[in-house]
């Protein structure tokens, strides 16, 4: 089975979201046509958080294909009314890709491996600025940045790195619950972006 | 107010998938009964949506999607497959099983035989003092049963991080064995299938006569367009795709010399198809196959040069093919020169030559098809094809083997 290029940017526009809640039922009932229309969808989205997350491509591949494996037999079990298709699917991604990071090693997620996981965010960052990045893409950064600096930190090493709360914690030296709450207030204040730029 | 605020964080644990099994489907149950919880969770995986658009974009590779049909096929295909997983799996349970046991024999060990459960918060534990933030390098807790009860907890605390992140890899070692030894058996599957097909009788093959030498002993394998052209005629012609054409010359082809009367070559498409009827036709003088740096005429017009060896100046390789009923070979001027007489011959194990015939090339490429009827039972052997020049020296172009694979499967 073939496909046509990659398309832009997964935004979440309406129609968008119910075409991909199609394509899972189709995928539901084994339409591999489906599953094949929505990587052409989707994956560059994964695979782009993949190879961020897991920093090597190699093993982001390997996680891509085993996402949309995943994508393949969990679709049945998928509930519009939950999530929508690409979270859902950012999910299983993230949490494939945290077993990874958590397998390769147990972290030393002590202060020193906090501060040089935060320079290296803030360097991937800089190092990736892309012009041609689309307009809901730039405005998400831009919300990223926006955040109070450690708000910021904590979110990406949550998201990003797969440190525990308990983990980051411990690592900055402050309470859990503040960890938390920043992680929590962080993830609405991105999605307050979306939301603004859908109107 | 302590609920809601445990339900706010469980939120978050829920969208990150850290929750655990028996902990996530609570939180699923709380959910169920809960709109504004459903609402939070929502806006919070519309968060982590947000954050993944801030990553720069990258395109998989193409044969990512490959690997995935591939891999849903065979998961569809091989209930063997599930079986297999399963065993591989229930082999590294137990190698699991054998590291942790070994682990705990060296936690008791470094304790002094007192065992007390660990909190699981060892992330904390292991960086209440920065300066020992490392589990097991940067911790100088000797493994001494005088050790402080401080230092011992350290090293219980950094030995269970050693055994928990050797389980992982373990694990993730086991799944990379699973997936490569699937690897392993698709390939297999697929090399079985090839020679299979191999082995169909009524499949045709492809093969480059190779030429005894070519003055450097390096044999060359050029194959020019046209007779890249003629071969494929020769196969469409093998499948009958290719109507039966006109006589000698019909096209405008160049008049084909034939040894025999016997022998009707046909032009089409601008190749002269050549069907050789071994024991009707001759073969012009005989021949040794070793004999390949016989010097002959190249120019059968004569051009004033002086002889040369034929084997250094015509290099290229003749192709060909079989199927179950015919041989068939492709030879035009970049093989040998217009005019050459080119003999094809099969030789036994046994040393015998058997003359399948004589032609003599044209302007067109030639091919020149052998029913494999020809050969009879000798069930192996070479053919051999030969060239005489205008000098009347004869040379060897080239042989292939006929091992059981290319050997004809009966002959009527």
């Amino acid at each position: 089975m073939r496909f046509p290029e990659q398309n832009r940017a997964g935004g979440l526009p309406e129609a968008e979201v119910r075409e991909d809640v199609q394509l899972l039922a189709l995928i539901a009932g084994e339409n591999q046509h489906a599953l094949a229309a929505l990587y052409r969808r989707r994956s560059g989205l994964l695979y782009s958080l993949l190879v961020r997350m897991l920093g090597n491509e190699m093993e982001a591949q390997e996680v891509l294909q085993d996402v949309f494996v995943q994508v393949w037999r969990r679709a049945p079990d998928y509930d519009p009314g939950r999530a929508s298709p690409v979270a859902w699917m950012i999910l299983i991604a993230r949490g494939r890709a945290v077993d990874r990071l958590r397998s390769r090693s147990r972290r030393n997620a002590g202060q020193a491996a906090y501060e040089q996981e935060v320079i290296s965010l803030e360097m991937e960052v800089n190092a990736t600025r892309q012009p041609e990045r689309d307009e809901l893409a730039a405005a998400c950064t831009a919300a990223l940045h926006q955040l109070p600096e450690a708000q910021g930190e904590v979110l990406q090493l949550a998201f990003l790195r797969g440190w525990t709360h308990e983990e980051i914690a411990a690592a900055a030296g402050e309470p859990l619950g503040t960890i938390k709450a920043r992680i929590r207030r962080g993830l609405l204040a991105l999605r307050q972006t979306l939301k603004d730029y859908h109107g | 107010m302590a609920e809601a605020y445990q339900a706010e964080d469980d939120a978050v644990l829920y969208v990150l998938g850290e929750l655990t099994t028996a902990r996530r489907r609570e939180f699923e149950a709380q959910m169920a009964q809960s709109a504004e919880l459903r609402q939070l969770v929502q806006e919070l995986q519309e968060g982590a949506l947000a954050l993944s658009l801030t990553v720069p974009r990258r395109r998989p590779a193409p044969e990512i999607w490959t690997r995935i049909e591939k891999q849903l096929a065979r998961g569809r295909s091989s209930e063997a497959g599930f079986a297999f997983a399963w065993r591989c799996w229930w082999r590294s349970g137990w190698a699991v099983a054998t590291v942790c046991l070994l682990g705990w024999l060296i936690y008791a060990l470094a304790t002094g035989g007192s065992f007390r459960p660990a909190t699981p918060k060892s992330p904390v534990l292991a960086t209440e003092n920065p300066a020992h933030s490392g589990p097991l390098a940067n911790n100088p807790a000797p493994l001494t049963p005088d050790a402080t009860p401080h230092s011992s907890a350290a090293v219980s605390n950094a030995a269970l991080q050693l055994l928990q992140s050797r389980t992982a890899e373990l694990l993730a070692l086991r799944r990379q064995v699973t997936d490569l030894t699937n690897q392993m058996q698709e390939l297999a599957a697929l090399l079985m299938h090839q020679q299979g097909l191999l082995t169909e009788p009524d499949r045709i093959k492809f093969f480059q006569l190779t030429q005894t030498t070519n003055g450097s002993g390096t044999p060359e394998s050029i194959t020019s367009t046209n007779l890249q052209r003629a071969l494929f005629l020769a196969m469409a012609r093998e499948l009958g795709w290719l109507p039966p054409g006109a006589t000698n010359g019909a096209d405008g082809g160049h008049p084909l010399t034939g040894s025999n009367a016997n022998l009707v070559p046909v032009t089409q498409a601008g190749v002269d198809f050549v069907d050789l009827h071994p024991g009707s036709n001759t073969v012009i003088g005989p021949v040794n196959p070793g004999s390949a740096q016989a010097q002959v005429q190249t120019q059968p017009t004569g051009t004033g040069e002086d002889s040369v060896s034929l084997a250094n100046l015509y290099t290229n390789a003749i192709p060909g093919g079989i199927s179950s009923s015919n041989l068939f070979v492709a030879v035009d001027s970049s093989v040998v020169p217009m005019g050459t007489s080119v003999a094809f011959w099969m030789v036994t194990a046994g040393g015998s030559y058997l003359p399948m015939g004589t032609a003599v090339l044209g302007s067109n490429p030639m091919v020149v098809t052998v029913p494999t009827s020809a050969w009879g039972s000798i069930g192996g052997g070479y053919f051999t094809v030969t060239a005489t020049g205008g000098g009347g020296t004869t040379t060897t172009l080239g042989w292939v083997a006929l091992p059981q694979m290319l050997a004809p499967v009966s002959s009527p």
